[in-house]
């Protein structure tokens, strides 16, 4: 009995963090899962007899200067942002993860596909992110591609460092002896040895994506304007903001909620998986 | 030391190439003529060959590169399509607020971050320890053009204390007045910054501390405070220093959203004002200006790594 109990106080232990996160990052989820249902009113229905309105019964948190509901706004807001966030590292650690893999295994492709990642990762990153999404134009698909490229220089590093030392180990040694072909090796003696880095990139990927994101957004770049978006509520309110700060108040309170979710989450999977950082 | 220099300088030169190449193609692949995004819907066949004639567009793309290239290196970076003045001019005009902006949120970062993370290492798992830790990853939640906005709001506006919005240059209002009006974004900035820099210094110094030669130092008897601040501090400073390097530099290309949200005059709003202006030569400018200060800033922060800690070996 005594034994299992400091089991379970050392499982909560280490896994507090990833429990807490998890848990915030579930909320916001389940949040904007339920949109329709949570929101009061159409998070588009424009009202020009109930602009600027402060919080009141009917609307909980006011509404902006078109005298759209601001609370609709702000529980369909997450559902951009969480999407985002998730298939943007997603992609991002495949496609990286793939580039490290190759540059650390082929010395010719390492010189140039490497050299190109470093180049760009000399890039501002918001400024090429800006840049990019304008020359795209508006549209959540060329934003996460433009969000992965923005991220792969990094997640390629990694993955390529880790190739490298991995490649020297015994066991790697072993299957090239035994004629396993160079694809082989990479995906069954490699990679697997590199998972851990990669996720710990992945959910650590999550908070900074969730940020880039609502900055563009606030700036006014890389979605249609009539998707309701944390950043972009922020965006129309601050015109607003020395006589309705309310109108940006909220929707930015949901933005950090969600960011430090992420944070949290990263922090405990990162402790989890590299004790060695862990403080 | 000094053969150590040369490598590393010679070895930016592949690097900028590549930033050179990018930055031109980048631009180039704007779907559409570029020229006739200046010109809008109502335009004279005349002045369109005319604009085309004069930006190089009807060039073969590899002849256009290469004069890109020998531009840059002659030191022609080219002139802007909105006012007509060289590029470079443009942006030394936006240098100050910038280069301010980056040494006064640096100074608030570090004033606070290093014995945040110093301490925070010290009574590491501590109430005090658990503080400063959410402290920092609140720094690093928090969406800085938002919390500017609160800060407007519940700061300047309600309290008058501090400007609202805008800059006043040195030249005609005097450092003081200049400073005045930059304290609110960076206290912004700066914030962002003292959460990375409390964890980096408090993950640092804890690596440090888990050295032989600390277990040495304090089996000697050595008093605890000459354990933490000359034997581990000094090690885990190299570090500490180029994570500080790396912030100066990604803030010397200007603050893009904050310089927005408080309306000051720098980098980053030029970028953000060319681009929505659509002049590409301005915005091909800045961004190449700030990849090569990204890369001397890396160059120099190796050099003083290298005197910092002398082991260390760049391959």
């Amino acid at each position: 009995m005594e034994k299992r109990k400091m089991k379970t106080g050392a499982f909560i232990r280490r896994y507090f963090r990833v429990m807490v996160g998890g848990t915030i990052i579930l909320i916001m989820i389940i949040i904007s899962l339920l949109a329709p249902v949570l929101a009061t009113h159409d998070p588009n229905q424009v009202n020009i007899y109930d602009q600027n309105t402060p919080p009141n019964a009917e609307h909980r948190f006011g509404t902006d200067t078109l005298g759209r509901d601001l609370y609709s706004r702000v529980v369909y807001g997450g559902r951009v942002s969480l999407v985002v966030s998730v298939l943007v590292n997603v992609l991002a650690v495949i496609i990286g993860s793939s580039i490290g893999l190759v540059c650390g295994y082929y010395h010719k492709v390492d010189m140039i596909l490497m050299r190109l990642m470093e180049g760009l990762a000399t890039l501002p990153t918001i400024l090429l992110a800006i840049v990019m999404v304008t020359i795209l134009g508006p549209g959540v698909g060329k934003l996460i591609t433009v969000l992965v490229i923005v991220n792969l220089p990094g997640i390629a590093r990694i993955t390529r460092q880790q190739v490298l030392s991995i490649k020297e180990k015994e066991h790697v040694e072993s299957a090239k002896a035994s004629g396993a072909s160079d694809l082989r090796i990479m995906t069954k003696y490699v990679l697997p040895l590199s998972f851990s880095q990669l996720i710990i990139r992945f959910t650590s990927g999550l908070a900074s994506t969730c940020l880039t994101q609502a900055s563009l957004s606030f700036l006014g770049v890389g979605l249609d304007p009539r998707i309701p978006t944390w950043g972009g509520i922020v965006n129309e309110g601050s015109p607003m903001i020395i006589v309705h700060p309310y109108q940006c108040l909220y929707a930015g309170i949901a933005l950090s909620i969600t960011v430090l979710g992420f944070c949290i989450l990263g922090d405990g999977v990162r402790d989890v998986l590299d004790p060695k950082l862990r403080g | 030391m000094l053969k150590f220099t040369i490598k590393r300088l010679l070895s930016a030169i592949p690097v900028l190439f590549i930033v050179i190449t990018l930055v031109f193609f980048l631009m180039r692949i704007i779907p559409g003529d570029p020229a006739l995004m200046i010109l809008g819907d109502d335009y004279e066949p005349e002045d369109y060959a005319a604009l085309r004639e004069s930006m190089g567009l009807n060039k073969p793309i590899l002849q256009q590169y290469g004069e890109y290239v020998f531009g840059i290196v002659s030191g022609d970076w080219g002139t802007s399509l909105y006012n007509n003045k060289p590029v470079f001019q443009n942006i030394k005009a936006r240098m100050e607020p910038t280069i301010l902006v980056t040494i006064y949120s640096t100074i608030i970062a570090v004033v606070f971050a290093i014995p945040f993370g110093i301490v925070s290492a010290r009574r590491r798992n501590t109430v005090v320890d658990y503080s400063l830790t959410t402290v920092s990853v609140l720094a690093l939640s928090l969406p800085s053009f938002w919390l500017g906005l609160m800060l407007v709001y519940y700061v300047c506006v309600r309290t008058g204390l501090f400007p609202v919005q805008g800059y006043k240059f040195i030249a005609d209002a005097g450092l003081r007045k200049a400073l005045h009006c930059l304290t609110i974004p960076c206290l912004v900035l700066g914030f962002q910054h003292v959460g990375s820099l409390t964890r980096y210094t408090r993950t640092t110094m804890l690596d440090v501390l888990s050295n032989d030669y600390i277990k040495t130092a304090r089996a000697k008897g050595l008093a605890e405070r000459l354990v933490y601040y000359k034997h581990a501090l000094k090690n885990a400073l190299a570090p500490v220093v180029t994570n500080i390097g790396v912030s100066i530099a990604s803030m010397l290309g200007g603050a893009t959203i904050t310089e927005n949200v408080f309306n000051i005059p720098g980098m980053g709003k030029l970028a953000y004002d060319s681009l929505l202006r659509r002049d590409y030569t301005q915005e091909q400018a800045i961004i190449l200006f700030v990849a090569i200060i990204f890369i001397i800033m890396n160059i120099l922060l190796d050099i003083i790594y290298k005197i910092l800690d002398p082991r260390i070996e760049f391959d």
